[in-house]
């Protein structure tokens, strides 16, 4: 048997009830404060008085028990109402949260019974707000699904008034999906494409559905469009895709036989060949094009023109080429861009006219041509005196491109076997016509100025013509790595390779740089092709004054001349070596004897090299007498006596002599004694009569000797 | 300077047609009395006029000449009914 409970004192009850109103548990205060005020109203408490202090802890007077029992119940039932209000927010609260849970759970219904419920508690306004806007979306719902059972029973018309109905309460645009889907089905396709135009369509089916109504009004090419961007390769699709293909293959024919709005023909069947390669509609296509084209140069729609000329074929003919460099030409007044196709059709297209297409009774010759090549090149000048720096790119261009079609045409002429056989590199390389332009070239061979000539004018039609277009425009960088990688052997590409690494090697030389390996070899190839290029080589090399440039030159032009000796290299080689060993000689960065071997060197490859033969002059002599000072400074004597009488420079034998003059005049101050003056004397006499027994020095010594030994 | 539009004529004008255009043209003072008249001296000169030719008319008759036209076969009109392939695919 357990326990009796032991009753716990009002004042207990009252403190845990305190305890737990403080911790917020107002359901769990509010019966503790209900049993506290029970036994606070009891008889058996009412009899024993007063407590000793209340609720809020005042101190109540002894006097008056009754008085303070009834404050002490009031408090409490005050706080038992504070209870009730908090245990009634707190349900609201719950009430609220729960509203908004159905309500993200799209559950209108359950969020609106619950939002009711908490606004009879609360009576707050912001919940009326809700519960309206609630029973708006349960509106809605009720209408999506009414108008889904409607779709599903056949009843399209009906079900697509209901989404509409229901866009109207909720503004969701899916609705109107839903909605053309059900006109679609309804078949009121031009409802449905209405309606669909205008909207983003989500996902397949939806541009499926927009399609199928664009197809059933005739409208197939937008059909086509907006399947395209379908990615299904279902076969009953593609087979309506196909078939879709076929409504508007005929229907463009059938617009084309009326000539019903050329631009969308075009436009129209190209998409349908890119994308469907439809049979029988190219020549529709391509006949619209150039009415378009007709259209548009009305208009002054150059740029549209350009789009539209860009898929043009390789072979052009005049007619075509023609379209292109007027177009270009319009565009390159109007704007800064389109230089360079410019200059590219426009010689080419100037000379494929023939001369009596240009020719008019009074118009004599060419001079029409001649006119509009100086209009394009006037145009190029105003753009440079504009400030358009690419401009004086493109008129470097045009130069060089202006002479080789000028050189064409002069070898061709209107001759028809050869017809579109002028046109520039540029033009060649993008048309693919460099092989036809070689076959010309080598065909008339004979008729060129030089072999020179001959192979530059073949090598801008050859597979190195771009690494030639920057070498006219002085970028060496570019145009070596812009060189073909392959060389299959043709004279033209060969010469062009060695052209370029000629210049790049001239360019390092002429910056004071070593030039690449192997370019003596590459050189030497070039002049064999053609001399004149040795000789510019030389004429930089003697032009050459900076020491680290004659130092490359020299060394270049010593690798040549042992690659092929000639005369032509050996005298500007005997040249470039004196005048670097010259100034390595002044910088004192060589010794007179380095000086000598060079001079001699250059000698013996140029005897009349002037500059080498006196500087060897001179060079000699001065090594003569020092060779005499260090004799004589060594005491040898012989030998000294020996290279004095030897040279056939008089200096030499002056500088002998003026010695033992000065040595002679100073005897005396020299301070020896008899005998050793005379041994002296006699000592010089001796070497002076050996080189020179004429000399006026020996009748002073025989005089001085005279003197002393008559003493 | 496109004279033709300065002149308003077709590049079919003969000499007569060109004065009364210039005629016309001084009247009606759309364009400079002096652009009037270069276009008039343009257009006289044999030779600046086959550059005008060239310039500001094109010509795509031969181009269109040489376009081959076939002939296409009736197309057979196909029954298109609408596929049910994309309905699983929900749009929202």
């Amino acid at each position: 048997m357990g326990k009796k409970k032991k009753a716990l004192s009002p004042e207990l009850m009252l403190a845990r009830a305190e305890k737990l109103f403080h911790r917020g548990n107002y359901p769990l205060a509010k019966k503790e404060f209900e049993k506290a005020l029970q036994g606070l109203s009891s008889p058996k408490r009412r009899i024993a008085g007063g407590l000793p202090g209340g609720l809020t802890g005042r101190r109540v007077s002894t006097s008056g028990p009754e008085a303070n029992r009834m404050v002490e119940q009031k408090d409490v039932s005050e706080k038992i109402e504070i209870c009730n209000k908090e245990i009634q927010r707190l349900k609201a609260e719950d009430l609220v949260k729960r509203a908004k849970k159905y309500s993200r759970k799209d559950n209108p219904r359950e969020a609106i019974r619950c939002f009711e419920r908490a606004y009879g508690i609360t009576g707050e306004d912001w919940i009326r707000g809700k519960i309206d806007r609630l029973r708006e979306i349960l509106f809605a719902h009720d209408l999506r699904r009414a108008a889904k059972d409607a779709e599903i029973t056949g009843e399209y018309l009906k079900a697509a008034e209901l989404y509409e109905q229901a866009f109207t309460a909720q503004e969701k645009k899916d609705l109107l999906v839903k909605k053309a889907r059900c006109l679609v089905k309804a078949e009121k396709y031009g409802e449905a494409v209405s309606l669909l135009q205008n909207l983003t369509l989500p996902g397949p089916r939806a541009r499926y559905d927009y399609g199928f109504a664009l197809a059933k009004v005739g409208k197939y090419f937008q059909c086509l469009k907006i399947w395209d961007s379908i990615d299904s390769q279902d076969d009953r699709f593609l087979s309506q895709k196909k078939a879709i293909g076929s409504l508007l293959a005929a229907n463009l024919h059938d617009r084309f036989s009326r000539a019903e709005g050329f631009a969308s023909i075009y436009e129209e069947g190209k998409y349908l060949l890119n994308s469907t390669g439809a049979q029988g509609l190219s020549g529709v296509v391509e006949y619209c094009k150039y009415a378009w084209i007709e259209e548009l140069w009305k208009e002054e729609r150059y740029k549209a023109i350009a789009d539209l000329l860009e898929d043009s074929p390789a072979e052009m003919e005049p007619a075509l080429l023609a379209l292109h460099a007027k177009t270009c030409f319009k565009l390159a007044e109007k704007s800064k861009d389109s230089l360079d196709d410019f200059t590219m059709f426009w010689l080419t297209a100037v000379f494929s006219e023939k001369s009596e297409d240009f020719s008019t009774e009074a118009a004599e010759g060419d001079k029409p041509r001649r006119e509009l090549i100086q209009m394009a090149e006037d145009l190029i000048k105003s753009k440079i005196k504009s400030g358009d720096s690419a401009a004086e790119e493109a008129l470097i261009f045009w130069n060089l491109e202006k002479k080789l079609v000028e050189d064409l045409h002069e070898l061709i002429g209107d001759q028809v076997n050869f017809s579109n056989s002028v046109c520039t590199p540029r033009f060649a390389a993008r048309f693919g016509k460099s092989a036809q332009i070689l076959r010309v070239v080598r065909d008339k061979r004979s008729l060129f100025e030089n072999p020179e000539h001959y192979l530059a004018t073949g090598s801008y039609y050859s597979a190195a013509w771009q690494s030639l277009y920057y070498l006219e425009c002085q970028d060496y960088e570019n145009a070596l790595i812009s060189l073909p990688e392959t060389n299959d052997g043709n004279e033209f590409e060969d010469y062009g390779v060695k052209k370029v690494n000629f210049a790049y090697g001239l360019h390092c030389l002429e910056k004071g740089q070593n030039p690449p390996r192997e370019y003596a070899e590459t050189a030497t190839a070039l002049f064999d092709m053609v001399p004149s290029y040795e000789k510019q080589l030389i004429e930089r090399a003697l032009n050459a004054h900076e020491l680290d440039k004659m130092r490359y030159y020299e060394k270049l032009l010593h690798d040549i001349h042992r690659t092929r000796p000639s005369k032509q290299i050996e005298d500007p080689l005997s040249l470039v070596m004196t005048r670097l060993a010259i100034d390595l000689y002044d910088r004192r960065l060589i010794i007179p004897k380095s000086l000598e071997i060079t001079l001699t060197e250059a000698l013996s490859l140029n005897p009349e090299n002037e500059l080498a033969r006196n500087n060897l002059n001179d060079l000699q002599l001065v090594l003569k007498i020092k060779e005499l000072d260090q004799a004589i400074g060594r005491n040898k004597m012989n030998k000294a006596c020996k290279i004095a009488a030897e040279s056939e420079d008089y200096e030499v034998r002056n500088h002998f002599f003026d010695f033992f003059k000065g040595a002679v005049e100073s005897l005396d101050e020299m301070g020896l004694g008899y005998e050793n003056k005379i041994g002296a004397l006699r000592d010089i006499y001796k070497w002076c009569i050996r080189v020179d027994d004429a000399h006026p020095i020996l009748y002073d010594i025989e005089d001085m000797l005279e003197d002393l030994e008559g003493r | 300077m496109n004279p033709y539009k300065v002149l308003n004529i077709d590049y079919r004008a003969n000499n007569r047609e060109i004065l009364e255009a210039v005629a016309l043209a001084m009247r009606e003072k759309k364009f400079p009395i002096r652009e009037v008249a270069i276009a008039q001296k343009e257009l006289l000169d044999p030779i600046s006029r086959v550059v005008h030719n060239f310039l500001n008319f094109i010509n795509v008759k031969p181009l269109k000449e040489k376009v081959v036209l076939s002939r296409l076969e009736e197309p057979t009109i196909p029954q298109l009914n609408r596929l049910s392939v994309f309905d699983g695919n929900e749009d929202s």
